[in-house]
């Protein structure tokens, strides 16, 4: 068994395995409820020079109906992390990205898994790779998309709570939803089959130049 | 491999040069040296027509089956 043998065999169990944990965790962050964190609640990073700007706790708004829902929950180096209690306003935007989001992890964990599959059966270049591959692309492309609405909707929301210019520094973290375009281990998979489908590729173009 | 390609016994018989051929059937020298030697991975049937038809052959003629040693 060669390392390309061994590299789809470890790929494909991995993500079987992945696709299982991410479902379990999924409902058991549903079913017992203390994981989903408090999803009316925005949490947010503020990377504000405060030598420069001033405290953060000037920036929150003077009416104290929307004051008193800003809490400073830490600060770290130049950073400070501020928790809005937003009420029902960001309720349902959340859970509504949070499911999407879930949905479309899941959704790439299988995909992905039937890309490995199919480069092992040495079946790698098939229109229904190519249809795979490019539903990965488009799902890149809308949770990229979910993103940068989500926080024009929070920072649409934040704008009563805060008084300040910076909000475009806002992050917004969404409970329980696993960031699988952004972890470095799922990239090296997606560039560790890119470079098998070459590899197989290479093989073909050589017989190519052999065939007369 | 197990299959020979006989082209230099063909080319003999009919006292025609490789150049020649090359020509006739539209392929490079080169090319023609690959599937001489027994390079070729494969060969497509338009070349193999072009081929038959230049030395006026069948198939069988250029192309034949050894069974390998090991099997």
């Amino acid at each position: 068994m060669n390392w390309n043998k061994i590299l789809i065999v470890y790929a494909k169990w991995v993500l079987i395995i992945s696709r299982f944990i991410v479902v379990a965790l999924v409902l058991l962050a549903l079913v017992n409820g203390k994981n989903l964190g408090s999803p009316h609640k925005l949490e947010i990073n503020l990377d504000i020079r405060e030598a420069e700007f001033g405290p953060v706790e000037n920036m929150i708004s003077s009416d104290a109906e929307y004051a008193d829902r800003v809490q400073s929950i830490a600060s770290y180096g130049g950073t400070r992390r501020l928790e809005i209690d937003l009420g029902d306003q960001v309720f349902t935007g959340s859970v509504v990205l949070m499911v999407i989001k879930i949905t479309l992890v899941v959704a790439f964990l299988h995909v992905l898994l039937l890309i490995v599959k199919s480069t092992e059966r040495k079946e790698f270049f098939s229109e229904g790779n190519v249809f795979r591959i490019r539903l990965i692309g488009f799902g890149l492309i809308g949770w990229a998309a979910l993103d940068r609405l989500f926080h024009w909707y929070t920072n649409f929301l934040a704008n009563k709570y805060l008084e300040s210019d910076y909000l475009d520094s806002l992050r917004v973290s969404v409970p329980i939803v696993p960031d699988i375009f952004g972890n470095t281990f799922v990239i090296g998979l997606i560039v560790l089959i890119v470079a098998q489908a070459f590899d197989h590729g290479l093989k073909l173009e050589k017989e190519q130049e052999l065939t007369i | 491999m197990a299959i020979i390609v006989n082209l230099d016994v063909m080319l003999a018989r009919r006292k025609m040069q490789s150049k020649e051929l090359a020509e006739k059937v539209g392929i490079t020298m080169a090319n023609l040296s690959i599937l001489k030697t027994g390079k070729a991975k494969a060969i497509r049937f338009s070349t193999l027509n072009a081929i038959c038809a230049a030395l006026d052959c069948q198939p069988g003629d250029i192309l034949e089956f050894q069974p390998d040693e090991e099997s």
